[in-house]
């Protein structure tokens, strides 16, 4: 039983109240019986030596004339002068007094000659043997008679006692409500400051240690009001930062439960979804590291790639580390990520055109080198040709002529090559993409029948234009259907061709061309864009080449994505013309 | 063992017991507000505990059984049907009361009427009315503890003073606590003494043509003599006129709609809700009690046909249970008429120190002490207005019930119209009210003063009079200052 520090208080109090009043009273009680019994005993005593005195000397002649013992019995019951008994050989031979008694108690040895006494229930009995007679003389009291008086006139001793105690308990109430009124106070003062409302003070207009430990807990309240108000303009800061940081932390407690988490991390995850590595979502790679990280006591590094369903992409940066507390126990985990994509994606294109331009140096130089000795080579040919015409015959004739050709196609290979190394003019102007279209797919639509491919045109005509140089994106285009086409197998080729327009900051034009064709394998998707990487026989291997220049050059983007035997979709993103460039 | 030291081992257990309900008040109240209305958050249970603790007094407990015993069923009419028809009045009242946010009557009667003079006499009123009508409690405790134990009657009304002042002290939450545990000790003693009895009566099924074959005095010596048929007669046989029932409503029906200690429960509930369930479920149950009030009345005059050695109805019901019962079953009862007077009277001891201090002190003092200091004052009237009550009763009234009722009839033609009438007539001023209650106040006393000595009982109630003069004046004097004249 939990017991308040009023009835603390209170009860040791009441309790020897109690305790020493009904000492008192019991004490009292026992000796004011005790002495009205024994006052009644010595009444009796004195009453049965009247008897005896009586007997011998009284009434019953004064010793002149002897009485028998029948004569002195009848004059004892006419008389009636007092309430007495005689018993003779257990036996009652006079009763004066109409009281049952047990004779049986009534046991007496010859050889004492004193008075007894018997406290019975209902009765006080005095007896004595009355050797002359061998009679039992016995004086009887009603008990219940006799102390009747004294029930009654205690009675008020008893009331008086609870009235005492009545009294003292409520005083002793008092008090104590009086000394913990004040704690009382301060312990509802201090659920409501528990309860956070730390503006409040305590008022106790006391001088006592109680009102010491009043200003005592103002001052307290006052150092901690401080102290929280620092605090929580530390932790406005910390939260700031984190809230505005762009890169999604989440944290976990020691068994693995999410704690809390920045408002970049949610969006991060929202924009994730439906993109998995592995069969899992980011959320669930996420947990897997923290546990590899509970694990292990390691902090952890992971780069995924997640794909979505359309063969899309994101890259995902991961690491987690420990909480530690200040007594070095975990605290918890946390794992910060972010969106790499865009980033891998720029780095990807830098070292992309740092390779293309070190291989356009590469060509130029080595076209020049090659062309002028080739060029000799050539002339120096053709004048032997002229020079042995005569003397030539069959197979050498045609074998001077090969010759020639194959200087050709590698005069011809030199040109191509300087022309990709060369900077094409550039001018732009608003281009239609949906008429370059449409003309490449007339130029093509004969190959395509003729392979019975499918060519679907989505081509949205309200957004169809965008600010470029027209040949280029003529060439762009050109170059990716016709890979398209290349790409596909005949008679369940399927190619289409659709474009979205971005609404965002930054107006774009985004067209696809997507095919149903091999598709590149995932370890080659980077290497696409180098000169000479071809995965056909017949190819020089620059005309991806070329579309990311002319991309590049026309400030646009290009994106590949691939999934192996299933298709590839190529992405260009081109800016809108702008309304002063119209 | 003496009888009577049963009795007082069963009031010693009593008084520990009531110690330790009223404690819990004394460190919890921090202001007036919580003294007198537990800072008006009081739940169902603290507010039906409470309610029907002050309702069930001492008329109820010993008045009411005596006079079914001496009169009949007669006096179910005259007492307790006014009484639960005054309770649905308060029904009425309640959401007004408590939108008005005053803490007491005489303060609603300020926010109507817009009167400080209004509240202070008002708030006098109420003192003097109920020190007047806690005699009533203190003598019904005196005669029973007189009785049972055997002591002088002064020794017994001093007792019931040190356990009124002791409940009052703590404020209402202590009131409520120990009203709470002295309604289960008088259900006890109510059910057990009507179970008893029940046994007693022998043939059950001839309850009401025993009841109706009863013929003669009730007590030897006293003047109204039962006629054959009279005590299961609504109206006594002829012998309780149509008027004076009707007459009685306007004492004790609209005395309990208009009486301040119900009206400060209503004010101490916590929502509207608490307060209108409060007076239902109370009613429900009180409904109970008296059911069996009643057939204590009934079958004790069918056990004892007539009895001597009394002097007044309010004996007869501690007398018939000292005489028919055993120890322990009487000394139940002994204490549930102790708890009806104790329950009652310590309400009343409160709303006389609220009066004092929130309708008289406040609005006539110009220092405004703090909480502690009001809270000491507050202690201190209850004190003097206890000691007031004891000295009164003394020398107390002859009977509970007649005295009872005309307490309340002071109520019904002083706080009636001011109350009900400012709901229904908008345009009634404070000038309309103090003339009503002037003229009804003068008119009873009048009566009273008039009919002093007779037998009262079976008279026109003065109340009635009273409440229908203070009506007319109200009425009059409102359409007067609305037209002009005044």
């Amino acid at each position: 039983m939990k017991l308040n520090i009023e009835n603390k208080i209170l009860i040791p109090f009441v309790f020897l109240f109690f305790l020493s009043l009904s000492i008192l009273m019991a004490t009292s009680f026992r000796n004011d019986y005790k002495l009205i019994i024994d006052n009644q005993f010595r009444y009796m005593d004195s009453r049965m030596i009247e008897l005896e005195g009586r007997l011998n000397y009284g009434i019953f002649g004064l010793g002149k004339e002897e009485k028998t013992a029948d004569e002195i019995l009848e004059e004892l019951r006419i008389s009636n002068v007092m309430k007495i008994i005689i018993l003779k050989d257990s036996e009652v031979i006079l009763n004066t007094t109409q009281l049952p008694i047990n004779t049986k108690t009534l046991t007496w040895k010859e050889e004492y000659n004193e008075v007894r006494h018997l406290n019975e229930e209902n009765f006080l009995i005095t007896y004595k043997y009355y050797k002359p007679f061998s009679w039992t003389l016995v004086i009887i009291e009603d008990k219940e008679q006799l102390l009747s008086f004294f029930y009654e006139s205690y009675k008020y001793t008893i009331l008086t006692g609870i009235i005492f105690i009545t009294l003292s308990m409520q005083l002793t109430i008092l008090i104590a409500a009086n000394i913990t009124k004040p704690i009382h106070k301060l312990v509802r003062f201090c659920a409501v400051v528990s309860s956070g409302n730390y503006g409040e003070r305590i008022a106790l207009k006391r001088q006592d240690e109680i009102g010491q430990l009043g200003l005592a807990f103002n001052h307290m309240l006052d150092e901690l009001d401080r102290s929280m108000h620092e605090l929580l303009e530390m932790k406005n800061y910390n939260q700031d930062i984190l809230n505005n940081l762009e890169k999604g932390i989440i944290t976990y407690s020691f068994d693995e439960g999410l704690r809390s988490s920045n408002p970049c991390a949610q969006t991060l995850i929202d924009g994730l979804d439906g993109y998995h590595f592995n069969e899992k979502n980011v959320e669930e790679l996420i947990e897997q590291m923290i546990s590899e990280t509970k694990r292990t006591s390691m902090s952890q590094y992971e780069l995924y790639r997640l794909v979505d369903s359309n063969g899309r992409d994101k890259i995902i940066d991961c690491s987690t580390s420990i909480m530690w507390g200040e007594d070095e126990s975990v605290r918890g985990y946390i794992c910060s990520f972010n969106d790499v994509t865009e980033r891998k994606k720029l780095e990807s294109r830098i070292q992309r055109l740092s390779r293309l331009a070190t291989a356009g140096r590469l060509a130029s130089g080595m076209a020049h080198e090659i062309r002028n000795p080739l060029a000799g080579m050539r002339t120096s040919i053709q004048v032997l040709n002229k020079r042995l015409k005569n003397e030539l015959t069959g197979s050498n004739e045609l074998l001077f002529e090969r010759l020639i050709s194959e200087i050709d196609r590698i005069d011809k290979l030199i040109s191509q090559l300087l022309d990709y190394s060369k900077r094409k003019p550039h001018l732009p102007q608003e281009v239609d993409v949906e008429k370059v279209i449409d003309h490449i797919l007339s130029l093509l639509n004969d190959a395509f029948e003729e392979r019975g491919i499918e060519v679907v045109n989505k081509i949205n005509t309200n957004h169809r234009l965008v600010y470029a140089d027209p040949g280029h994106i003529h060439q762009i285009l050109l170059n990716i259907i016709k890979n398209a086409m290349e790409a596909v197998d005949s008679n369940n080729g399927h190619i289409l061709i659709e474009n979205i327009y971005n609404h965002g900051t930054v107006k774009s034009f985004e067209l696809r061309i997507i095919d149903n064709g091999i598709g590149i394998p995932q370890n080659a998707i980077e290497q696409v864009f180098d000169p000479f990487y071809t995965s056909k026989n017949e190819g020089t291997g620059l005309g991806l080449s070329v579309v990311h220049e002319l991309v590049e050059q026309n400030q646009g983007d290009i994106d590949i994505n691939s999934i192996f035997n299933e298709g590839t979709t190529v992405t260009l993103r081109f800016k809108e013309k702008e309304t002063d460039n119209v | 063992m003496p009888k009577s030291y049963i009795f007082l081992l069963f009031f010693f257990c009593y008084s520990i017991a009531l110690l330790y309900f009223g404690k819990s008040g004394y460190s919890d109240n921090e202001n007036v507000e919580d003294f007198f209305l537990d800072g008006k958050k009081m739940g169902l249970f603290a507010c039906v505990s409470t309610f029907v603790g002050t309702w069930f007094s001492a008329a109820s407990m010993q008045g009411l059984p005596g006079s079914i015993y001496t009169y009949g069923l007669t006096f179910v009419f005259y007492a307790v049907v006014p009484w639960f028809i005054g309770a649905g009045l308060l029904v009425v009242l309640t959401p007004k009361l408590r939108a008005s946010g005053a803490l007491t009557l005489p303060a609603y009667f300020n926010v109507r009427y817009k009167s400080n003079m209004l509240q202070v006499t008002t708030g006098i009123l109420i003192m003097i009315t109920f020190i007047l009508y806690i005699v009533i409690q203190i003598r019904g405790f005196g005669i029973v503890i007189s009785e049972f134990l055997e002591i002088p009657y002064t020794l017994g009304i001093f007792i019931v003073y040190i356990f009124i002042l002791y409940t009052t002290f703590g404020g209402l939450s202590s009131i409520a606590k120990s009203d709470g545990f002295n309604f289960i000790i008088i259900c006890t003693g109510v059910f057990m003494t009507a179970v008893l009895l029940f046994s007693k009566l022998g043939e059950v099924s001839h309850f009401f043509e025993q009841a109706s074959n009863i013929e003669g005095y009730a007590i030897k010596g006293f003047q109204y003599f039962t006629p054959k048929g009279s005590l299961l007669h609504p109206l006594a046989g002829g012998n309780m006129p149509v008027i004076s029932l009707v007459s009685a409503f306007f004492g004790w029906g609209l005395g309990l709609a208009t009486n301040p200690q119900y009206t400060a429960r209503i004010i101490a509930a916590k929502d509207d809700a608490t307060a209108i369930k409060m007076i239902k479920r109370s009613v429900l149950l009180l409904s109970v009690v008296y059911a069996g009030v009643i057939f204590i009345g009934l079958g004790s005059r069918i056990i004892i046909p007539s009895i001597v050695g009394v002097d007044s109805v309010d004996a007869i019901m501690p007398f018939i249970v000292n005489s028919l019962f055993d120890t322990p079953v009487s000394g139940f009862v002994m204490l549930a008429i102790i708890a009806a007077a104790i329950s009652t009277a310590n309400s009343q001891l409160l709303v006389v120190s609220s009066s004092f201090i929130l309708d008289v002190y406040k609005i006539l003092s110009p220092n405004q002490y703090t909480d502690d200091k009001q809270l000491l004052m507050s202690r201190l009237v209850v004190f003097v207005a206890g000691s007031v009550s004891l000295v009164l009763a003394i020398s107390p009234p002859e009977s509970l019930l007649i005295y009872g009722g005309y307490i309340w009839g002071i109520f019904s033609v002083t706080f009636l119209v001011p109350l009900y009438g400012g709901l229904f007539l908008s345009y009634a001023t404070r000038r309309s009210v103090m003339y009503s209650m002037g003229s009804g106040l003068l008119m009873m006393l009048f009566l009273i003063i008039r009919s002093y000595g007779t037998n009262t009982i079976f008279a026109i109630h003065p109340a009635m009079p009273g409440v229908l003069i203070s009506v007319f004046v109200f009425w009059i004097t409102a359409k007067l200052e609305r037209n002009g004249v005044l």
